[in-house]
């Protein structure tokens, strides 16, 4: 009869004893493991990012000059349009600010505007995140809110120096206090992922009883302002139909999402002024 | 040497291949599909090294996928560490130097990851219908795909060991 030979064994016993090393390692040293995995990749996605806007950009050299004379012309346009709007929003935030100092109002404009570019998508049936390339050494944090030109955009899950993660709105992870355009109650939104065709959607719960919706003109689901990392009326999606929910008390629905959400480029995080003095003072 | 030269070929190839996949779905956001190509990466380091050198191997590259993947951290390392051990112990059934072994390999591997995965995020999910079809749908794209990616990943592999002047032959068998 064959011995039985114990080396053969080796692999079994290192992996059982990496299991169990991991198992009784701490916490700390797991997220510092990550986190310097995640700052030792963030160059590559950023890297990647520089590398993509190199090639718009050479592509863009390979259109005549009369076709880009007509987007500079076009731009001009858009320009002064946009220059006039913004004069007019100076003069209403100035009247605003005045207003507000009468009556011993608090400041409304509680959040600074920070720009970011993304960087990578992770979007799929098991999660929907992306990247950005802007991280701590520009004041962002945890749970910060991210809003782009269609409304929401989710919320920062994770943060690195140069980089951060965002939990998509449409993700299963992502809950908000919604409220319907023009009326005040507050119910719940969450995200519900991606279905087989890839659309994005997500679901409400606890919709008053009295609210009607077709999808002709759907109702505009909107943020409220609970919780305060949100500011209140910034669009969330569309509710095209409702329907009584399980408890019969309340209704429930499905909302659909601005698709331009899938292929989002840039998005503003929302960081709140308060946390921003309180940097300084600490400093 | 005291680190078998194939150790860096193996974790620069997967770290390559790794951006690569990620790369494509950060550009293909519009279908809302994620493709799904990690089983070659598990492949070829227990087939072709000692069992101390695939284990520095399979944790590095588990650990980078685990950094890269909104995936609870340690996920991947597991994985791979696993299959990569159950190939380990049978290697002498497979032959590395060709490529229909390891490829039948990589699409088991990529497979049995993806289902875990699945199940992993259905235990969580409200929307359980639409999670498993759309997996289903990304499984089938993603092992179409793979069985053009496999083979030229385990060419180039195989390329560098000689560029490089490893090794081309598997460690020496039955023992690890």
């Amino acid at each position: 009869m064959a011995q039985f030979r114990l080396d053969r064994l080796t692999p079994i016993i290192t992996l059982f004893a990496f299991l169990l090393v991991w198992w009784l390692t701490p916490n700390i040293a797991k997220l510092f493991l990550e986190k310097s995995f995640q700052e030792f990749q963030a160059p590559m996605w950023l890297a990647t990012h520089a590398l993509e806007s190199e090639t718009s950009k050479a592509f863009l050299k390979t259109k005549s000059k009369d076709d880009l004379i007509d987007v500079i012309t076009a731009l001009k346009r858009k320009n002064a349009f946009y220059q006039q709007i913004d004069g007019l929003n100076k003069t209403y935030k100035d009247e605003i600010e005045r207003l507000e100092s009468i009556l011993s109002l608090q400041n409304r404009f509680l959040f600074k505007h920070e720009f970011a570019h993304v960087i990578q998508r992770n979007i799929g049936s098991w999660w929907q995140t992306i990247r950005i390339n802007k991280g701590r050494k520009h004041d962002v944090q945890k749970g910060d809110a991210v809003i782009f030109a269609g409304g929401v955009v989710g919320r920062i899950a994770s943060t690195n120096y140069y980089t951060s993660e965002i939990d998509l709105l449409t993700s299963d992870d992502f809950r908000i206090s919604a409220t319907f355009q023009g009326d005040q109650r507050p119910l719940i939104y969450e995200g519900s992922g991606t279905n087989q065709w890839g659309q994005i959607s997500g679901t409400i719960k606890n919709a008053p009883q009295d609210l009607m919706t077709n999808s002709i003109e759907p109702i505009h689901l909107v943020t409220t302002g609970l919780g305060g990392k949100f500011p209140a009326g910034i669009k969330i999606g569309e509710v095209p139909w409702l329907e009584p929910d399980n408890t019969g008390l309340f209704q429930a629905g499905k909302v659909n999402i601005d698709q331009r959400l899938l292929g989002i480029k840039e998005v503003v995080i929302l960081i709140p002024y308060n946390r921003i003095e309180e940097l300084n003072n600490g400093l | 040497m005291v680190f078998d030269k194939r150790i860096f070929i193996f974790l620069f190839t997967n770290g390559l291949l790794i951006q690569l996949m990620l790369l494509v779905n950060s550009g293909i956001p519009f279908v809302g599909l994620n493709l799904f190509l990690l089983g070659p990466v598990f492949i070829l380091p227990p087939l072709y090294l000692r069992a101390d050198h695939f284990f520095i191997t399979s944790i590095l590259c588990g650990l980078w996928i685990d950094a890269a993947l909104p995936t609870p951290f340690g996920f991947f390392t597991f994985i791979n560490l696993i299959i990569g051990t159950l190939i380990l112990l049978t290697r002498l059934r497979f032959r590395a130097e060709k490529n229909y072994h390891p490829c039948l390999l990589a699409h088991i591997a990529n497979a049995a990851t993806f289902s875990l995965l699945t199940i992993a995020y259905s235990l969580g999910s409200n929307h359980l219908f639409d999670l498993i079809l759309s997996s289903l749908i990304e499984l089938s794209l993603s092992h179409l795909i793979l069985m053009m990616i496999a083979p030229w990943f385990f060419n180039l592999q195989r390329v560098l060991f000689s560029i490089f002047d490893s090794k081309t032959e598997p460690e020496s068998l039955p023992f690890v």
